[in-house]
């Protein structure tokens, strides 16, 4: 019945309940006694499944579903309806011989205990999670090596900085060397040195322990460096399963010229080209339709005083962009 | 352990602790100028249970309350997530995370004061009677702890109660006077519907060696029961529960 992938979710459901309440004291009043349900589809019938060693990126805005798509593997939400399998289990039964295999590490949640060093909290899992002596030593020392914390581990959670915390997270998660691993924004809130720092640890994580790996992100980066293959869910719904690359061929209308003039030129005849992004001399950047690409920069070259010209791809962000505003067009008209 | 990272804190809870008790055992002495029985229970007997009192008062404070308090807490904030990802029981893991003895002075006074209780009463215990008390403690500290995380696991379902895990604790006041003190339809509603009464009157009792079998009984099955009921609601509160949003 179950295929041989790590992760596998077919025609996955969960719908939340939530009460409306109208504004103000006589709204406050009223829901006190009838109270207006409506039904938010958080996860609305997806399905996907993850091979052993990936690390796929959840890209979507705010509510999408991503977070409830990862509570739901990691057996805390209790599916609407769908099947789901993760490692061969169950989540929902929340086994401990599941729970010992994989981990789920929040960026905006800390399992560090607040007032005591994150050492205490890394000892406190290593009794939880029963890894041996030895191992939780080798284990420790590689993960501190990697992040370069040794310096911190006896300081109060509370007086680290969030980066310095974050990379504890990651320690605490980890320590029982899991199979797979959840995370979920876990570069949220940290400055672009330490963004680069996580990024280049789950890498690395990934290939030396072949573990498989989900990761949801704001950022744009942390999906384009780490993940070969995205999965852009909105409302509920996944829009597209596959390569990063494939995004761009498939969202992509435009491609991006942009061409340095030698002499000044007239802007309304350019503007026949396509959308003109800027223009400030020398510089000017066009939208162009991707298939005319290539006649239209011969046009370019041949029409206008060119001193240099170069063709790009529209970064990836705008398209994702363009994805789930056009998806909200579709869905308002 | 996490108590003693705060020093004052510390101190302060100490000396809280201290003197509560000693207001206790003032309001005792007060009582009994006037009379020597209450209700079949003289001074000696009334100081064993108020001993009794002070042995499940460090339980409730020092081994629970920090744990059930931060339960609706834990919910609120999602934070029960992380709990639900571990590989060991989440109602033990809920209940038992931090085990402090901040309040251990208040178990050795308990003692010292049932030891001193028995000696001036001239009360003499046997083992059996010790060990039949003591197993009476533990049945109603079963109890206590049972009925006490149900009442806080409505915190599933209601999205914010302040102070919802002070709701349990607030029957102490009727566990500080023994059982036969209640009269009419109250004694039956605080022996059979909340049998708040018997979690000292029972231990006592064997210590004083005039046990009630009925009211051990009842303890027990009360302290099973609501043991089972306990894992039971978890589990119904788990499946609706819908966590905060990250």
């Amino acid at each position: 019945m179950k295929d041989m992938s790590v992760i596998s979710v077919r025609h996955l459901k969960k719908y939340y309940r939530v009460h409306e309440k109208e504004p103000g004291l006589k709204g406050s009043i009223r829901s006190l006694f009838t109270r207006k349900y409506t039904q938010v589809k958080a996860v609305d019938n997806i399905d996907f499944t993850i091979e052993e060693g990936e690390l796929v990126g959840f890209i979507g805005p705010n509510g999408a579903g991503k977070t409830t798509t990862l509570k739901v593997l990691s057996g805390l939400l209790y599916p609407t309806s769908g099947e789901v399998s993760v490692l061969g289990f169950n989540p929902w039964d929340r086994k401990a011989q599941f729970q010992k295999q994989f981990a789920l590490v929040m960026g905006q949640k800390n399992q560090l205990w607040w007032d005591l060093p994150p050492m205490e909290t890394f000892i406190l899992n290593k009794e939880i999670y029963e890894v041996p002596e030895d191992q939780f030593k080798k284990t420790l020392d590689k993960l501190i090596e990697l992040l370069d914390v040794k310096d911190i581990l006896k300081i109060q959670v509370r007086k680290l900085s969030l980066g310095q915390r974050m990379k504890c997270e990651l320690i605490a998660a980890l320590l029982h060397n899991p199979k797979v691993l959840f995370l979920d924004e876990p570069t949220i809130g940290l400055d672009v040195v330490m963004q680069k720092v996580m990024r280049d640890f789950v890498k690395q994580y990934n290939r030396q322990f072949k573990s498989t790996i989900i990761l949801t992100s704001h950022y744009m980066g942390d999906v384009k460096e780490l993940c070969e293959r995205v999965i852009i869910i909105d409302k509920g719904k996944i829009l597209f399963d596959g390569k990063l690359q494939n995004v761009i061929d498939r969202f992509a209308r435009n491609k991006i010229i942009t061409v340095v003039f030698s002499r000044d030129i007239d802007q309304r005849k350019l503007a026949e080209f396509g959308n003109i992004r800027e223009y400030q001399f020398p510089r000017a950047k066009i939208n162009v339709p991707r298939k005319d690409v290539a006649k239209l920069s011969a046009k370019l070259l041949s029409d206008f005083p060119v001193a240099d010209l170069v063709i790009e791809e529209a970064p990836i962000e705008a398209i994702i962009r363009e994805v789930f505003t056009g998806k909200m067009k579709q869905t308002n008209a | 352990m996490q108590a003693m990272m705060y020093k004052a804190d510390f101190m302060i809870w100490s000396l809280v602790t201290v003197g509560w008790i000693f207001l206790n055992l003032l309001f005792y002495q007060f009582l009994y100028l006037n009379v020597t029985e209450i209700a079949g229970w003289t001074k000696p007997q009334l100081l064993v249970l108020l001993g009794f009192y002070f042995v499940i008062d460090f339980f409730l404070w020092g081994v629970l309350w920090q744990n059930m308090r931060k339960i609706p807490e834990i919910i609120n904030r999602g934070q029960l997530d992380l709990v639900l990802t571990k590989p060991v029981n989440t109602q033990f893991l809920l209940s038992f995370k931090g085990i402090g003895f901040d309040d251990i002075h208040g178990l050795l006074i308990g003692l010292v004061t049932i030891v001193y209780a028995l000696s001036i009463g001239n009360i003499k215990p046997s083992v059996a009677d010790i060990l039949l008390s003591t197993a009476a403690l533990g049945v109603a500290l079963v109890y206590i702890y049972a009925a006490w995380f149900i009442t806080v696991c409505a915190a599933f379902w209601f999205d914010r109660i302040e102070n919802l895990h002070l709701l349990f604790p607030s029957l102490r006041q009727i566990w500080r006077v023994p059982q036969p003190f209640y009269k009419g339809i109250l004694q039956k509603i605080l022996t059979f519907v909340i049998p708040a009464t018997l979690v000292t009157t029972v231990p006592a009792q064997f210590l004083l060696r005039k046990p009630s079998l009925p009211l051990f009984i009842t303890l027990i099955i009360f302290a099973v029961v609501s043991l089972k009921l306990s894992t039971w609601v978890l589990k119904v509160a788990l499946r609706h529960y819908s966590g905060a949003s990250s």
